[in-house]
């Protein structure tokens, strides 16, 4: 199963072969182009490889598990490849055609966003903890300096909060690593999920899912520690930002999804799930909250990512196949939905120059094709029916309805309607009314239109043919709640069998 | 030597959370420094202190899993020096990022002067 390391290998090659021809922009782009479509064929390749259900692993190197290095391919994980190349490709094109500055792409944009996606994909492949903790530190690494491709536009202050942050972040994580691995004798998911189980739930394992539980909770911007996101997101370059809206915080969402359904499943059931739908609900209604007082677009949006992963946590919290199945489909939805609109958000910088919803107006004149781009986009996230947002939220407001949760349902809901209310005002300001002042360049938009028009196109096709999507999610979180062909593909047939026996008496 | 290396962790991590909260970035850069060193530590301590045991080796690639069960008793658990093999070189590499920001920082990227920092800090 060696094709599992091409996400992973492809764009890190590719960065080390725009290093090596850097001195031309051209060359570089025709290498960055080259990896990220390479790495989106080979991405629909492993996708159809897990669609069967099959879980495919690699052992780096060929040590057993235990010691060793896997890779991982399930469900999950191929879903997660697939949607990260894509936005990958496209925002790859969307920066080649006219978001990118000059300095910007002198300042190695290409390599750099290269490595950041190899680091993204590697963190949805891996099989330990450790090298999760790896993949994470060359992802942060490499965005700390994506955040410096233009530095006039970033103040120290507001990198620091994102940069010392992450690193603490990334410090706790290692520790937990280390206490996993001083407590549970690996590292392995699969090992640990089998060994988690074959003990009493005791305080040494809650305090280990609540110290992943904050780790991957920083890196998601849950409800307590959402406070390093929005204002560091707005100051990144429009052209890489598309890539950072959709995928970095959806790493940690991965990751929860990942470790709270396989290793700390039974704590979820006993008493760890309260807590993710309390944090679930604080989560969208800050969100939320924060977007409706803000009067930029791309802050707007950056507040409205903190309340949509509020979503996708309620899934994980109500822990049961229809909620996970939502949570993914949720999250497909959003990874798409959430791109297109700092696509277009990068678009109307890029023409306006400002993105102030004050001094903007008119654009539903001005850029007609932008504007209905946006509009699609906007009623999809706040989930009006015939769109894709709309399915994701209904599922999570049946089922959690179905299992007693009318609180979280409740604000669920209120927060669907605020983030109405705050498109609307993105819309009311921004596109309707007077065309204001123009100070930017206007003939440099119409090339960025059409990477626009194809994430539009995708995310209207996850609405269309919404019915398959949601079985394949719904196939997803009963693998991901099953969890023995996971650990029977790492660690034999035995380790699965023993698995469910130890479920079942869980169980009763 | 686990208590020695459990009060080396305690004094660390204490040091380097109250250096993280001073407003000097100077200080913050310290305060890292000062909490990747104590997570190092506590990785190292992973493997256990018994003065008895050898480091590990590996004489034959093919055995390397009966070897590992076998020799578990008297060789260190390499696995953790591993670990924080990368993690050193990985905490390293951060931190020589981090300097270079904050001084140049001090040098050319526009920051919000000091009342801001107050107000601004308050609220987050």
């Amino acid at each position: 199963m060696n094709l599992l390391v091409t996400p992973i290998v492809l764009p890190l090659a590719g960065a080390a072969l725009c290093l090596l021809f850097s001195g031309s922009s051209k060359n570089a782009r025709w290498i960055s182009g080259g990896a990220t479509l390479l790495t989106v064929a080979f991405a629909g390749k492993l996708f159809l490889m897990a669609d069967g259900g099959e879980v495919s692993v690699l052992r780096v190197g060929g040590w057993p598990e235990s010691y060793g290095i896997v890779l991982v391919l399930d469900r999950l994980s191929a879903l997660m490849i697939l949607l990260a190349t894509l936005v990958q490709a496209t925002t790859l094109w969307f920066a080649c055609s006219g978001a990118l500055e000059e300095e910007e792409e002198r300042n190695f944009f290409h390599p750099l966003f290269l490595i950041l996606c190899g680091s993204v994909n590697w963190t949805f492949l891996t099989g330990d903890l450790f090298n999760l903790f790896v993949a994470f530190e060359i992802l942060l690494i490499s965005s700390y300096v994506l955040l410096f491709l233009r530095p006039d536009k970033f103040s120290f202050h507001e990198a620091i909060r994102f940069v010392a942050l992450n690193a603490l972040g990334g410090i706790l994580f290692l520790a937990s690593a280390g206490l996993t691995y001083g407590r549970y004798g690996t590292l392995n998911f699969a090992d640990l999920a089998l060994r988690v189980r074959l003990e009493e739930t005791s305080w040494d394992s809650a305090g280990l899912a609540i110290l992943l539980l904050t780790v991957f909770g920083l890196k998601a911007a849950l409800f307590p520690f959402f406070f390093w996101l929005p204002d560091a997101y707005p100051r990144i370059s429009p052209a890489i930002l598309p890539y950072f809206a959709g995928l970095l915080t959806k790493v940690g969402v991965y990751c929860l999804y990942r470790v709270f359904t396989l290793v700390f499943g039974d704590a979820l059931d006993s008493w760890l799930s309260p807590w993710i739908l309390a944090i679930a609900g604080g989560t969208m209604l800050v969100g939320v909250f924060g977007a409706l007082s803000r009067w930029t677009f791309r802050k707007i949006l950056s507040f409205h990512i903190i309340s949509q992963i509020g979503y996708m946590i309620f899934g994980l919290g109500l822990h049961s196949v229809l909620g996970l199945a939502c949570g993914i489909f949720y999250l497909v939805h959003h990874i798409l939905v959430k791109s297109t609109l700092f696509l277009i958000a990068g678009h109307v910088v890029s023409v306006n120059g400002r993105d102030d919803l004050k001094g903007l107006g008119g654009l539903a004149r001005s850029q007609p094709i932008a504007a209905s781009f946006f509009l699609l986009a906007a009623l999809s996230l706040a989930g009006i029916p015939p769109l894709s947002g709309f399915y994701g939220k209904f599922g999570l407001v049946l089922e959690g309805l179905s299992m007693g949760h009318i609180w979280v349902v409740a604000v669920s809901i209120v927060t669907s309607l605020l983030t109405l209310a705050s498109m609307l005002k993105i819309w009311n300001y921004a596109f309707w009314g007077k065309p204001s002042h123009i100070d930017g360049d206007q003939g440099r938009g119409s090339g960025t239109l059409f990477p626009i028009g194809t994430m539009v196109f995708l995310s209207l096709a996850v609405a269309v043919g919404s019915g398959p999507l949601m079985g394949f999610a719904e196939e997803t979180g009963r693998q991901l709640l099953d969890g023995r062909t996971y650990i029977e593909a790492v660690l034999g047939t035995e380790a699965g069998l023993h698995f469910e026996q130890l479920n079942k008496a869980k169980g009763q | 030597m686990a208590i020695v290396s459990a009060a080396l962790v305690t004094i660390l991590f204490t040091g380097g959370s109250y250096l993280l909260l001073s407003r000097s970035r100077f200080d913050l850069v310290l305060g890292i420094a000062l909490l990747s060193a104590g997570t190092n530590i506590l990785l190292i301590s992973m493997g256990g202190w018994d003065p008895s045991s050898l480091p590990a080796f590996v004489t034959d690639l093919g055995q390397a899993e009966d070897r590992g069960r076998e020799v578990a008793e008297t060789y260190a658990d390499p696995l953790p020096q591993a670990l924080i093999l990368t993690a050193l070189v990985i905490g390293f590499g951060f931190l020589s990022f981090l300097i270079v920001l904050v001084s140049r920082s001090e040098v050319d990227l526009p920051g919000p002067n000091d009342e801001e920092v107050s107000v601004r800090g308050e609220s987050g």
